[in-house]
């Protein structure tokens, strides 16, 4: 259960996600334009149809994806307090992950050209095993949830440095 | 600091990895050389020789290395020049083989491993004894140095031994390790890959050998085939785990092992990230089980994972772990209820329901596609098959649920798995629980339930240890603890 003090991420974020929806099915379009007009028509009739329904689900794939945008906002949302940091995602395929402040390594801040426009950044952290990203959030709290976090992983391992 | 090479001997070892890596391509010229080739045959072989004794001569002079009492510096290659430098304070593993053909020239191979690269720093072919004693006393020192500085000279190391492998233990080992079915796969497996690269004759001699046995004989020659596998594997496993040592020298855990090879390795305590109890179908039914470690950074190169005890019975573990690795937080005390009561209901229903979707869909293909085998000859078939498969889906999916275990006490945690034929246990102490995830379907929820992975460290990466169905107050628990 996605805790009720889980922050949310900013509304622009669901413009962001149509937009690389968008760009993404474009790309996939043109792709499978340029395949179908340069290599396949009229060269493997039998083919052509098995090619057009496989277009055609390669491109339904991210028209699901921006469908399901609201969905995907409505249960997305994290947590960072004084101890470690959560992620909550999704309501019916339902993951959660946490991470203990001490025993994060880095914490890298990531901003593409459409982030840029929309003021947003995406936040990685990462430990020595592996890592998760918050995606979309405004700059202001990216940089200061940052330094927070870099703030309180070198406080608590140098309580608890062993080497 | 002076310029040092290796051990002349590393010319030679150099030269035999040359031939080595060259022996497959070398090996199916000859077989398809031409009759009129023949005579140029000596030349060719002359000139190979010549080619890599030079190059290995010239791997050798241009591999050079200094070191003072802080630093180790490496030097290689000819045009693409490489230099290394090693603090002997970052040094994580230091890793010593001796094969038995190095013993007679007093040589070594020696790879040195700081943490974060996955691979190791520097790597000696061949070093002489006097050599690799200095670099590791160097190495002691510089440790020493920055864990007591107000020592004005670093304390004498004591090597302490905690374990050493009984002949019975590692006879039992070997037998139970099953390795020479893999290595008749493997052999197997290596004659499916030359097949398209020797020569016609020699396939068809082959073939026709084949083609006019009996059934009864090519059995036999498959049964002995097998049992060579078992021989050979037993005798790897005793050559690899003779003699194998556990010692304690400062905050360093020295594995010692081997016959023909004698291999040792040096690593610190602080990268070690888990124990690994690992036990497989054949172990459980002789209650036997074997103890790895996960470490941080490279792992042994040579294994898959780095053992530490290789057998022990399921009583002494707890006592046996205790004495090689110095510390007591074995005992757990504080048992939790690992899986909610109908989770192995649950998981066999999940796994059944896998199985019937993949008998639908493949019997859909066969009979739009392949109507010609959609005959009863091979619906019984199917049936009996899936009968077989059901009924060991549901032993193995309770067995999963059965073997699943979870406890804590003080900083430690165990952790048991099972994927209802090799059961793995680990004991992780709080500070090496890299995260937690939780994940499950909503249906999940009503049940008050969710699987659970905890991330640790292995290697380079993460080792997530699964464990299904676990009940929601126990996951409470779980971050309560590690959060502490």
């Amino acid at each position: 259960m996605i805790p009720e003090k889980a922050t949310q991420l900013p509304k622009a974020a669901k413009i962001v996600w149509l937009i690389h929806d968008v760009i993404t099915l474009l790309f996939l379009v043109a792709v499978e334009i340029a395949i179908y007009v340069f290599f396949l028509r009229g060269n493997f009739r039998q083919l052509e149809m098995l090619f057009l329904i496989v277009m055609v689900l390669v491109a339904v794939l991210p028209i699901i994806h921006m469908i399901l945008i609201p969905y995907f906002y409505r249960f997305r949302r994290y947590v960072i307090d004084e101890q470690a940091v959560y992620i909550y995602r999704g309501f019916i395929f339902r993951k959660s992950e946490s991470i203990p402040l001490n025993r994060i390594q880095n914490v890298d801040t990531k901003q593409g050209p459409i982030l840029r426009y929309f003021k947003l950044m995406d936040l990685s952290i990462e430990t020595a095993a592996h890592g998760f990203k918050i995606e979309a959030i405004d700059e202001a709290t990216a940089k200061k949830l940052r330094g927070q976090l870099v703030e309180a992983a070198l406080h608590a391992r140098e309580v608890a440095s062993d080497d | 600091m002076t310029k040092q090479h290796q051990s002349w001997f590393a010319i030679v070892v150099n030269f035999f990895s040359h031939i080595k890596i060259m022996i497959w391509p070398i090996i199916l010229g000859l077989f398809n050389i031409k009759n009129d080739g023949v005579i140029f045959l000596p030349l060719i072989v002359l000139g190979m020789f010549v080619v890599f004794i030079g190059s290995a001569w010239i791997q050798w002079l241009f591999f050079t290395f200094e070191f003072d009492d802080n630093e180790l510096s490496v030097k290689q290659g000819i045009f693409n020049k490489k230099q290394v430098h090693v603090p002997f304070e970052r040094i994580q593993t230091i890793s010593r083989t001796v094969p038995f053909y190095y013993q007679p020239f007093q040589s070594v191979r020696l790879q040195i491993d700081t943490s974060g690269q996955g691979k190791p720093e520097v790597v000696f072919d061949a070093l002489s004894l006097t050599q690799a004693d200095i670099l590791e006393q160097k190495r002691r020192s510089a440790q020493n140095k920055k864990a007591s500085v107000e020592e004005i000279r670093p304390k004498q190391s004591i090597a302490e031994l905690r374990y050493h492998v009984t002949n019975s233990d590692l006879m039992l080992y070997a037998v139970t390790s099953l390795s020479g079915l893999g290595g008749f796969l493997a052999l197997f497996t290596l004659w499916t890959q030359i097949d398209d690269l020797l020569p016609k004759h020699l396939k068809a001699t082959f073939t026709n050998f084949v083609n006019h046995q009996s059934v009864i004989v090519l059995s036999s020659l498959i049964v002995i085939g097998l049992l060579i596998g078992i021989v050979v594997g037993f005798f790897r496993i005793y050559n690899q785990y003779f003699d194998f040592k556990v010692l304690h020298e400062d905050n360093h855990l020295v594995i010692s092992r081997g016959l023909l090879a004698r291999k040792s390795v040096q690593l610190k305590f602080s990268r070690i990230q888990a124990v690994q109890l690992r036990q497989t179908l054949l172990r459980r039914m002789v209650k036997l089980m074997n103890a790895n470690v996960l470490l941080s950074a490279s792992r042994d190169q040579d294994d898959k994972k780095t053992i530490l005890i290789p057998v022990v019975s399921n009583q002494k573990v707890t006592t046996t772990l205790r004495k090689v690795l110095g510390v007591g937080d074995f005992d757990i005390k504080q048992w939790q209820t690992s899986a909610i009561k109908a989770a192995a209901w649950y998981q066999v229903r999940f796994s059944l329901l896998r199985m019937a979707t993949t008998i639908v869909v493949l019997s859909g293909i066969l009979r739009i596609w392949l109507p010609k085998f959609w005959d009863w000859h091979n619906i019984l078939l199917g049936i009996l098959i899936t009968l077989v498969v059901a009924v060991f889906l549901i032993l193995k999916n309770t067995m999963t649920i059965k073997d699943q275990k979870i406890g804590y006490h003080e900083s430690v945690i165990y952790l048991q798995r099972s994927n209802g034929l090799t059961k793995e246990g680990y004991f992780i102490t709080r500070d090496k629980i890299q995260g937690v995830n939780t994940h499950g379907m909503f249906t999940l929820t009503t049940k008050k339930a969710t699987h659970l992975d905890i991330i640790v460290r292995d290697d380079n990466g993460g080792h997530m240890i699964h464990l299904r169905y676990v009940p929601e107050e126990t996951i409470q628990n779980i971050n309560k603890w590690l959060l502490l």
